[in-house]
């Protein structure tokens, strides 16, 4: 069976190989898990070795399951300060709205994600956002005298009108139509790569929040 | 116990060095192979993730792949890291240059994409006066395509089209989709023809040196492949001036090792190569190593437009899907018919759903006009012709030095108005083919990625006739010393809009059975 990998065309382009998908995660997963625990503590005893519950003990290491950080917390956003966060949290509803049973931008916690990717980021995508959410607050103080997070909706989409433009590969020089473009592919993204939506959604592709060919770290 | 001297010495696994290695250990010559990167296990490396497990959801780490357009989350780790192996140029003027360290090199992960130069290419000085010849022409290397081809098994369907000649395919029968069908018709105006996409189709999904060279050069019993092992500098014989080794680096260890050959062949991917030449000092009596860079200027999605009679979820079976591939249609004539040079190709799919950033909406207006559009797009890929320019070149940057202390490279490239007109003429055509097609356009753009990013780097280690001007004769060795060869795509005199693998697999074939017969005849 091949397998497409997610930049299949478009000028590089590749196809990774064969592989019964199963087989593979499923030996993958052994050697991460059982071959990282062995190598902290050493081998087993085999049958017969000090202190051991017998055959047992020397065959498989029980299975244990685990969670990750986000079913037990909440992100922290720190980056954006409580004027930007706010803009960006409802900016973030409006381009990708919960829909009738469905995950948006809320339940994917799409603001606070992008908070954290956009700290870690490099500086020229930092001032993107920086840029563009004061000029959406701004804005909207001078149109309506509130922050944008205080408008209403009818009011908040007046100004995403940029959107309205063309996307062009070149970025557009005006501070909030570029944030706007950015901001709209990544919210999407940020929302639909989510463990809620892949959760709500679990038939879905790479693409949209489903499963793909991880690469690990080479010797 | 003496360490044994091989007769040959290959420096890369990928295409150009697997080739090689075929050729020359079923020629009875005993070769050892080093390659950078290690022999990756697929099963231990790669393995089944939902993409939120991932920690940036996706995104990919921040600044890890600056240069890597190609890189997501999931594949980051198999692309050369970027600050083990660093290189420098101008920020305003990027270069993406994208690499590989494993057994098998980039032909893991190409496309697969499979096509012959033709004479417009070899011998492109001759049809509108520009830059350089070829030292051979395309029946010269005709023979050894015919050679390549059944072992990628290339598939495609025979055009008989003069500057895309035939390979020995293996026969692509399926039939042009109607959307296909009526590109070739509204094309023909503007001398544009589609053709079948020709591929390789290798065996069980790879067609790699991984799996079509190297293990039949295993088999010989006269290669010695050594992964792991970063070519430092090529050594020389102070007494003949020829070449007799390599200066590696063993890469977990980092111990500096010295391996002797009789001959030297390197393949280490167009700009590697260079750049241990470069290191080296060798090889450059003409001054032009490093020199007449080029690649393929590409746009991705540089035509997006929709099948109406698709939208809607109304696409029947034969109305859109798969691929094509337009060739170069301009300047075929006289060779200056436009006001540039040269010409540009394209490749297209249909049937999928155009990316969110196309639809000027967001939220539920969005959501419907991607459903709307779903299944109805018609996307092409430009891939036009970079010229080889003297000024266009890579250089040792002497402050700058890998992980490994081995000095690194420093790009000046830039496209000139050649490559920039060429490219806005050719998406405009497209455009307006894909209008007369009945298409509605959504999106068009005519500005190239940066250079670098086909992946198809080419020249700066340039063969021709004149070792005044060139570094490689006609056979892919040196001018300046007998017993060095060089395989990969550095070799170039021109790129094309062609990808190029299956040239570099040739010329490394023809090569090295002429490495082996002036071998055999003491010529070395």
């Amino acid at each position: 069976m091949s397998y497409r990998g997610v930049n299949a065309r478009s000028g590089i382009e590749y196809e990774v190989q064969s592989m019964k998908r199963r087989k593979f995660f499923a030996s993958t997963a052994a050697v991460s898990a059982v071959g990282s625990l062995i190598a902290q503590q050493g081998p087993p005893v085999g049958p017969g070795g000090v202190g051991q519950g017998g055959a047992r003990a020397s065959q498989e290491l029980p299975k244990l399951e685990t969670s990750v950080a986000d079913v037990v917390g909440e992100m922290e956003p720190r980056y954006f300060n409580a004027a930007q966060f706010a803009a960006l949290s409802t900016l973030a509803e409006i381009l990708a709205p919960t829909p009738e049973n469905g995950v948006g931008a809320k339940e994917a916690h799409a603001a606070a994600f992008l908070d954290f990717l956009i700290g870690q980021s490099l500086p020229d995508r930092q001032q993107v956002y920086l840029k563009g959410l004061d000029a959406l607050n701004a804005q909207a103080k001078q149109r309506y005298q509130l922050a944008f997070n205080q408008l209403a909706e009818a009011q908040a989409v007046m100004l995403l009108e940029p959107l309205r433009k063309a996307w062009t590969y070149e970025p557009p020089t005006d501070p909030l139509t570029r944030f706007l473009h950015e901001a709209k592919a990544d919210v999407r993204t940020a929302t639909q790569n989510s463990r809620e939506f892949n959760t709500l959604n679990p038939g879905n592709s790479r693409r949209f929040g489903g499963v793909g060919l991880y690469w690990y770290p080479l010797d | 116990m003496a360490l044994q001297e091989h007769d040959v010495l290959i420096i890369g696994s990928g295409a150009s060095g697997g080739m090689a290695a075929h050729t020359l250990t079923k020629l009875g010559l005993k070769c050892a192979m080093v390659e950078a990167g290690p022999l990756v296990d697929f099963e231990r490396s790669r393995g089944l993730k939902p993409v939120y497990e991932l920690p940036y959801r996706g995104f990919g780490k921040p600044g890890r792949l600056p240069h890597v357009m190609q890189a997501n989350e999931f594949n980051a780790n198999q692309w050369v890291d970027e600050k083990e192996v660093p290189y420098t140029h101008d920020p305003k003027s990027p270069y993406n240059w994208v690499r590989v360290r494993m057994v098998g090199g980039k032909s893991l992960f190409w496309a697969r994409m499979s096509f012959r130069l033709s004479d417009y290419e070899f011998k492109a000085k001759d049809h509108d006066g520009f830059g350089e010849n070829w030292p051979l022409s395309y029946a010269e290397l005709a023979p050894f395509y015919d050679r390549v081809d059944p072992i990628f098994r290339v598939s495609g369907r025979k055009e008989g089209l003069k500057q895309l000649p035939d390979g020995l395919f293996v026969p692509d029968e399926s039939p042009d989709t109607a959307a296909t069908l009526r590109v070739a018709k509204a094309g023909e105006p503007f001398g544009m023809t589609v053709t079948k996409i020709r591929r390789s189709l290798g065996t069980g999904g790879l067609a790699s040196s991984r799996n079509l060279l190297l293990p039949d050069a295993m088999a010989t019993g006269n290669l010695t492949l050594v992964p792991n092992a970063v070519a430092r500098e090529i050594s020389v014989d102070k007494n003949t001036g020829k070449v007799n080794g390599l200066h590696f680096i063993e890469r977990q260890s980092k111990r500096e090792m010295h391996i002797k050959a009789k001959v030297v062949v390197v393949a280490a991917s167009c700009l590697e190569s260079t750049r241990l030449l470069l290191n080296s000092k060798i090889a450059n009596s003409s001054g032009v190593l490093g020199h007449y860079l080029m690649d393929q200027s590409y746009i991705g999605n540089s035509v997006v437009a929709l099948v109406p009679e698709a939208k809607n979820g109304k696409a029947t079976r034969g109305m859109v899907g798969g691929a094509g591939y337009i060739p170069r249609f301009a300047n075929l004539k006289s060779g200056k018919e436009k006001k540039y040079i040269r010409g540009c190709a394209f490749d297209f799919s249909t049937g999928g759903t155009p990316d969110a950033k196309y639809f000027p909406a967001w939220g539920k207006e969005l959501e419907d006009m991607q459903m709307t559009a779903r299944g109805a797009s018609f996307s092409a890929t430009a891939m036009g012709e970079v010229l080889p320019r003297f000024e266009n070149r890579v250089q040792i940057d002497k402050t700058v030095a890998d992980a490994y202390g081995i000095p690194a490279l420093n790009f000046e490239c830039k496209y000139g108005d050649n490559e920039l007109d060429m490219m806005q003429d050719s998406v405009a055509t497209l455009a307006e083919v894909c209008r007369k097609a009945g298409f509605e356009v959504i999106h068009t753009n005519d500005k190239p990625f940066p250079p670098g990013y086909s992946i198809h780097e080419l020249g700066t280690c340039r063969m021709g006739s004149n070792p005044k001007t060139s570094v490689l004769n006609a056979y892919n060795q040196s001018h300046d010393i007998k017993n060095l060869f060089v395989v990969d795509g550095s070799s170039f005199v021109t790129a094309g809009t062609q990808n190029p693998t299956m040239t570099i697999c040739a010329l490394a074939m023809r090569a090295s059975e002429y490495l082996a017969d002036q071998l055999s005849k003491k010529q070395l």
